[in-house]
Formats: C-alpha cells, sequence, structure tokens
C-alpha cells in the first residue's frame, strides 16, 4: 500500500519536474533581452553582442538548446553557465549547502519551538499563557520578514553589534566555524514560519482533548505524560506536519528575504542573479533541484502523515 | 577570518527569547571562535556592489566597477586617467609619437611582475595582440579602442621599449592606452584563474560575487601597500550599507544618497561625496522621427527642468548639466547654460511642423533614479505641449535594448575622458552610438583633431565638436551625481577619484 502509494507519487513527480522545467524555460525566454545582452551592459558594440551570442550559442533554436541541455542533465552534467563560463554545478554547489544548512537548521529550531509553543496554548485555551503565545505569534506572523531582518540588522547588529550584521566574504566552512552568523538569519526564518504551526498545533491539540476516546482514557486513569504522548500529540501534530510540507515551499521564499537582507550566498539570491543574466543553464538547474526536493519533501511528508493517522481508502 | 564584533555570549535573552533558545544557544558557541585568524596581518575590507557569477579578473574582458576595483589591486596599465581623465604614466614612463603621430614609442618602468619577472616591451605586445586577436568566450572590451593599431608594423626596441604603428594618426594615443580593459598582462598569459599581475597587491584567492583576497606586493614600483591584505567583496547596496556601519567592512563603496546621509552623523565613519562622477543623460535617436529634425531636438534640450530633475531623480545629491559631455574633465567646453523654457520649446516644434508631439520615453530600473526621472520628465514636457508616454523596460538588458530601441533612452555614464567619448559613443560607427549620430562634419573634426599635434589646436577642435553637440545634438546631458563612498574613521589615504580615475578604489595608498 505504502509502496505503491510512494511509486505513483514518484512517476507524478518526475513529470511534474518535466512540466515546471518546460514552463520556467518558456517564461525566461519571455524575459526581455537574452545572456549576450545582459552581459552587454553598455560596453559592447552590436557586432561584439552577436559574437557574444554564437560563443554561447545562443543562435540556436530555443527548443534545440531546452533538448541539449535536458540530454546533458541525464548525463549528470549540469552545463555551463552563460554569465561567467563556470560549470553549473560549481555556481550552484555551496548556494545550496548554504539554503540546505538553513533550512534545515531552520526546522531544528522550529519543530520543538513551535510544536511546544502549540501544545502549552492549546492545553490551557483562554488562559494568560495561550493568550500570551498566540498573541506573540500573531504578531511576528503580521510583521513582513523584510522588515524583521531589517530591523534585526539595524538594532541587534549595527548598533548593539551583537551579530555580524552580512556574511560578507564568509563561506559555508566559515559559517559552521562561527555560527553567531547564523542566529539573526535564523531567527527571522523561524519567526516567518512558526506562527501557523504554533495555531494549528494549539487548535489540534484542543480538537483532540475534546474527543470521546481521550475523555474515556482519562477516566481510565491513563497517567498525564502518557496520555499527552501517546494520545494527543500524534493526532494533534497530524495538520500540523502537512503544514510543514508547505512551509518548505514558504521557507524558499522566506530565505530569498534574508539573502537579501544579509548579504547569505545562498541558492535564492543565486537565482536571482541567474534570471538577470538571463543564464537558463543556471536557472534550470536550480529548478530542478528545488522541484525534486520540494516534491519528495512533500511526499516524505505526507507518508509521514499516513502512518501517524491511517485511513481508510485513498488519501 | 573574522573582522566583525562575534560577541555573541554578551547578549541577552531578546524579547523573542524564547522562540530562538536553539540560536542563541548555538550562537553562544561563536564567540570561543572569534579571534581564531587573528594572524597579525592588518587585513582591509572593501565592499563594492557585487555582480554575482558575471565578475571575472580578466582584465581583458571585465567590465564592471567591482572587476575595476580587483584588477586595478593586481595589475597595472601602461597609462591610467587622473580625475581630469588625463593620462597619467604608470607601467609607462613615458611615450613619445613620431612627427605625424603613426607611431609611438613607449618606455616602460623598471617593474618587476608577482613572480619576479621583468616587465618587458614583450609583454605590452602580448597585451595588445591579445585584445585585438579573437575574442574567446567574451569580447576584448578595448578591441575598438585600440583598432587603430597596425600590430604588424610594431615592434620590441628592446627589452624596455616598445614601437607601436599606427594605422592612422593619433596624438590621443596615451588616453587610448588608458582605457578600460587595457591593464597589461604578462606574455604567454591566458588563464586568468591565478593571475600574475604587477599591481600593489598578489592575488591569493577569488571568489565570483563573493570575494577576492590579496597580500601586498613589497616589489611593488610605486611603493609597496601599507596594509598587509586586501580584501574585496562583492555585495548590494543596503549589505554594502549594514556591513561598513556594523564595523565588518573597512570600506563601502557606491552609497545611495539616503545612505549616505545616515551615515553623515556615525562618528566611527569618514563620508566621501566625488562630485562629476555619474552622468545622467536622455538621448534622442537622431536618425528617426522625430528626432531627424535638429529644431526637435533644440527644442527637447528646453523642455527639461534640470534643478527639479537633480532634486527628485537624484535626490538633491549632484548638480544640473548642460548637454555637453565631461564637465571637470579636459578639453571640456563652458558653452551657455540650457533652460527650462517651454515657449522656446514650443515655438521650435511649432517651426519643425510638430506642435503636438507625442514621444515615446523607454527608461528602464537601471540606475538609480531612472523612473523617476522618466515620469518627471513627463511631466515637464506637458508645459510645452508635448506628450511624452513613459515605458518601462527590464533593468538588467536596458542598455542593450536601448541602444537600438525605442525615439527617446535614458543613460548614466561613468567618468571617460572626452576624446574616448566621442569615439565611442558619436562617430559613424562607434560602437555604443546611443543618438544614431552620424554627421560628417563631427566625423572630419574629430579625424583632424586626432592629428593634431599642438594640444591647444587640438582642444580648440575639440571645442568645435561640443558647440555643435551643444547646439543640435542627439544627448541631453541634465544632471551630474556625486559618488558616495564611506570608511572606517580610523584609516588614511582612502581613495577619493572619481570612478574610473586613478585614484579611485585604490587601495596602495591606504594607511591606519
Amino acid at each position: 500500500m505504502l509502496t505503491r502509494f510512494a511509486l505513483r507519487r514518484l512517476v507524478l513527480g518526475a513529470g511534474q519536474v518535466l512540466l515546471l522545467l518546460v514552463l520556467v524555460f518558456g517564461l525566461s525566454l519571455l524575459l526581455p533581452g537574452d545572456a549576450a545582452d545582459a552581459r552587454a551592459g553598455e560596453w559592447f558594440s552590436e557586432q561584439q553582442r552577436t559574437q557574444t551570442r554564437q560563443l554561447l550559442g545562443l543562435d540556436l533554436a530555443p527548443v534545440t538548446r531546452f533538448l541539449r541541455w535536458l540530454g546533458h542533465v541525464l548525463t549528470g552534467d549540469l552545463g555551463t553557465s552563460y554569465a561567467g563560463g563556470e560549470p553549473v554545478a560549481r555556481v550552484i554547489g555551496e548556494p545550496f549547502a548554504v539554503t540546505g544548512l538553513m533550512a534545515a537548521l531552520t526546522t531544528l529550531v522550529l519543530l520543538p519551538v513551535a510544536g511546544c509553543a502549540g501544545f502549552a496554548a492549546g492545553l490551557r485555551p483562554g488562559s494568560v499563557r495561550d493568550r500570551v503565545i498566540t498573541t506573540v505569534s500573531v504578531v511576528l506572523d503580521s510583521i513582513p520578514d523584510f522588515v524583521l531582518s531589517v530591523l534585526a540588522v539595524a538594532y541587534l547588529a549595527v548598533r548593539l553589534r551583537l551579530f555580524p550584521a552580512t556574511f560578507l566574504g564568509v563561506d559555508l566552512s566559515g559559517m559552521l566555524a562561527e555560527p553567531g552568523y547564523l542566529v539573526l538569519p535564523l531567527t527571522v526564518m523561524v519567526a516567518r514560519v512558526a506562527a501557523p504551526i504554533v495555531r494549528l498545533v494549539r487548535a489540534g491539540v484542543i480538537d483532540v482533548l475534546d474527543q470521546p476516546y481521550i475523555r474515556q482514557a482519562r477516566r481510565f486513569g491513563v497517567g498525564r505524560a502518557s496520555l499527552l504522548l501517546r494520545h494527543v500529540a500524534p493526532n494533534a501534530l497530524g495538520p500540523a506536519l502537512q503544514e510543514l510540507g508547505r512551509t518548505g515551499d514558504g521557507l524558499l521564499s522566506g530565505v530569498l528575504i534574508v539573502e537579501a537582507v544579509f548579504a547569505l550566498p545562498g541558492i535564492a539570491s543565486t537565482l536571482i542573479e541567474a534570471i538577470g543574466d538571463r543564464d537558463q543553464p543556471v536557472i534550470l538547474a536550480i529548478v530542478l533541484i528545488t522541484g525534486v526536493v520540494a516534491i519528495a519533501v512533500n511526499t516524505l511528508i505526507d507518508l509521514a502523515g499516513q502512518r501517524m493517522v491511517p485511513r481508510r481508502g485513498r488519501s | 577570518m573574522v573582522e566583525s564584533p562575534g560577541a555573541a555570549a554578551r547578549s541577552p535573552l531578546s524579547r523573542r527569547g524564547f522562540l530562538l533558545g536553539t540560536g542563541l544557544a548555538v550562537g553562544a558557541l561563536a564567540s570561543g571562535c572569534a579571534d581564531a585568524s587573528g594572524s597579525g596581518v592588518d587585513t582591509f575590507s572593501a565592499v563594492f556592489k557585487g555582480s554575482g557569477a558575471d565578475e571575472s579578473l580578466d582584465p581583458g574582458t571585465s567590465h564592471l566597477f567591482i572587476d575595476e576595483a580587483r584588477l586595478k589591486a593586481l595589475y597595472d596599465g601602461l597609462f591610467e586617467v587622473d580625475d581630469a581623465m588625463r593620462p597619467v604614466p604608470r607601467l609607462a614612463t613615458a611615450a613619445e609619437p613620431n612627427a605625424d603621430g603613426t607611431r609611438w614609442r613607449i618606455t616602460l618602468r623598471d617593474a618587476r611582475w608577482h613572480d619576479g619577472a621583468k616587465v618587458t616591451s614583450a609583454d605590452v605586445l602580448h597585451t595588445l595582440s591579445r585584445i585585438l586577436g579573437p575574442a574567446g568566450q567574451q569580447p576584448f572590451i578595448a578591441a575598438t579602442t585600440l583598432d587603430l593599431v597596425d600590430l604588424g608594423q610594431s615592434r620590441e626596441v628592446d627589452e624596455r621599449t616598445a614601437e607601436i604603428a599606427l594605422h592612422r594618426p593619433s596624438f590621443e594615443f596615451r588616453t587610448a592606452l588608458a582605457a578600460y580593459g587595457t591593464r597589461i598582462i604578462r606574455a604567454g598569459t591566458r588563464d586568468f584563474r591565478r593571475p600574475v599581475g604587477t599591481g600593489p597587491f598578489r592575488f591569493d584567492s577569488f571568489r565570483p560575487g563573493r570575494e577576492m583576497v590579496a597580500t601586498s606586493y613589497d616589489g611593488y614600483w610605486d611603493g609597496a601597500p601599507r596594509i598587509g591584505r586586501l580584501r574585496i567583496l562583492s555585495a548590494e547596496n543596503d549589505a554594502r550599507t549594514a556591513a561598513v556601519r556594523s564595523g565588518q567592512a573597512d570600506f563601502a563603496d557606491d552609497l545611495t544618497p539616503a545612505a549616505a546621509k545616515q551615515m553623515r552623523g556615525d562618528g566611527n565613519l569618514r563620508v566621501q561625496a566625488t562630485p562629476n562622477s555619474g552622468i545622467y543623460y536622455f538621448a534622442m535617436k537622431t536618425d528617426r522621427p522625430p528626432f531627424d529634425n535638429a529644431d526637435v531636438r533644440r527644442a527637447l534640450m528646453r523642455m527639461v527642468d534640470r534643478e527639479e530633475l537633480v532634486k527628485v531623480a537624484l535626490q538633491g545629491d549632484g548638480e544640473i548639466s548642460n548637454d555637453v559631455f565631461g564637465k571637470g574633465f579636459q578639453y571640456y567646453a563652458e558653452l551657455p547654460q540650457h533652460t527650462f523654457d517651454p515657449d522656446a520649446a514650443k515655438a521650435l516644434l511649432r517651426k519643425a511642423g510638430v506642435p503636438n508631439l507625442t514621444i515615446d520615453l523607454f527608461t528602464a530600473p537601471a540606475a538609480t533614479g531612472f523612473v523617476e526621472a522618466a515620469n518627471l520628465f513627463a511631466e515637464q514636457a506637458k508645459q510645452s505641449g508635448v506628450t511624452v508616454r513613459v515605458r518601462v523596460g527590464s533593468g538588467d538588458t536596458y542598455y542593450a535594448e536601448a541602444l537600438k530601441t525605442g525615439q527617446l533612452t535614458m543613460g548614466q555614464s561613468g567618468p571617460l575622458s572626452i576624446p574616448n567619448h566621442f569615439a565611442s559613443r558619436l562617430l559613424t560607427g562607434s560602437p555604443q552610438n546611443r543618438t544614431n549620430w552620424h554627421d560628417p562634419e563631427f566625423d572630419a573634426l574629430y579625424g583632424q583633431a586626432l592629428a593634431t599635434a599642438s594640444e591647444p589646436e587640438r582642444a580648440a577642435l575639440y571645442h568645435r565638436m561640443h558647440e555643435i553637440l551643444h547646439d543640435r545634438g542627439g544627448f541631453v546631458f541634465w544632471g551630474i551625481s556625486s559618488w558616495n563612498s564611506a570608511a572606517a574613521a580610523g584609516y588614511r589615504g582612502i581613495p577619493a577619484g572619481v570612478p574610473n580615475a586613478l585614484n579611485w578604489a585604490r587601495f596602495d595608498k591606504v594607511a591606519r
């Protein structure tokens, strides 16, 4: 059952990624100008631009270019960047690692923090504790993340100098060697995605606590800890876990703001630069990898959700 | 590598403390290794506007400001230009023409490459032949500037003397040798991933879009730099500001007027505003209606309220200009200031037979204030009975598109010597002829000026060319912005030249 579900999702996922690539490539062609124009700035003559176009292979038909790119990808070669002539793998390797690290750390911080906050609020709805947690999460949710980022930089980094203001000149090993760099961006990222999860966990807990089987378990004298961990938690966390899947998508757009403000060398800013450069090999490679990761994460979360709350019939 | 105060351990729990428990715990570890890199070498970190994967270290093809800053640290040109765009000898000690300006004898300084080898005339000829030879993945920036060089007739006279032959006379050849993309590379070099130059700093490492690190070169002919190590970092506007304000960087280039204003109150920083740095213009395509009529062009020059444009689009951080390029530069012509005069504009348009003119203005967020200037100009033009339709394109590819399309476009130019401005933008066949200016009289004057040995006589010819453009040219140069930078207050010798000039982004004279 689970295997067939996984297999179906795999085939569906591959189709989705291909569709996404075609769509993104098509959209990138609709942008004004091409890589030669973007590179030309005010320095190249018309003739030099034509020459650049030929050197980059931009004079070929778009369909040919796309199919060639796809062919190379199937052999494991992501191609060469139009902008600097570097292999695409080298251009996107470290940025993916940086963004991946950010996403992983965010999730690592998010799960206990948002989970506990939601639980704490849901156990005593209407209490002072609940109102404080709910208010804080609503307030954080309603501050746009760029405002939060800019405020964090202006006060905590520039004025108080508690943390570095930017990631200038820091590479992945530098970030790991000196995690002080990660505090502000992680804070903003967690604040950005925590609120809906807190809300869902809280609602789940309230909902589950009201179920007849919980009342029954209580009447049986099941201990408080055991009740919360074995009966309430799995059922209350299901919807929140689904939300976490969506958070994955939200993380990417959130990471863009954070990358821009903190000059974090991640994949979102690499993508924006690639779009500015009309650098299709880089754009497509990023879309390919993020697409695969997003679909994989969602599938895994669906699988986990199915295990946690098994439902009869089709999901 | 840590210049930043990584003192996370001092941080008290913030309001959001409960949400960031883990983050703070992680951060607290940071302080322990904050000074791990205390190697005793004085590192100077300078941040410039970055451009991602596009950045490179090839002296022949790089054309971004940040690339220039890096190349200036690693390489030298035979000549560079001062703040008035006059050529100053650098790797060359002199360049002397023959009587008709068709052969130049260049003598080289006693300088050494970073690996200890001598700089020779073979290096000069190699550099020229690379620029004029077949392009690799990118065209060479100076290919058109130097296309008058006759390589076949040029030769090494001796180790320190080169004789360069020209296809046609030019007494401005020193200026051509100071242009972008002409820094001297070592004979035989093809790979620029680990550059060996003659400049004040030796290459250590480079990551495009991130940073370059270089170390002081003790054997530098112009005196070893006072700082031990130079880092040139890439960042967008806000990050540049934050980096220098938080003490993470020692120098930030190209600040917005708002950021500069804010930093003037900061005692830890010294903000410098260099005037005559960014020249803003409207460009009329003179080969198509309605601007193929000189009276319509004259009218446009009078439809522009320059004071207001500078106040709004440049946020007051600049001054008005007069449709003559290169204020403050050698060969600039002081001519009567064009003023905002809707009545005169209307009269000229009536004379041209287009009293109710409608024009398209193609703009894009390609530089600060472009779209604002376009919209403001559309308002101003109404007073002369002209309807301006503003079309906003993509900032990424704007310059390439504006070269071929549209009636009226916009631009911003960094400082450039006036002869090079004429050569690259205003001659029939110029590579960036944005106004499609093809004027036989103008072309002839330019050829005549280049063939004139006497500098005052050359200046007189350039003056006549300026008069033609001031009267009926296609450019409306409406404003000149300042260039703002900020540096940590503890340093002396911070560079303060106009962009593209020798003293811009020059860090070999910086000292604590």
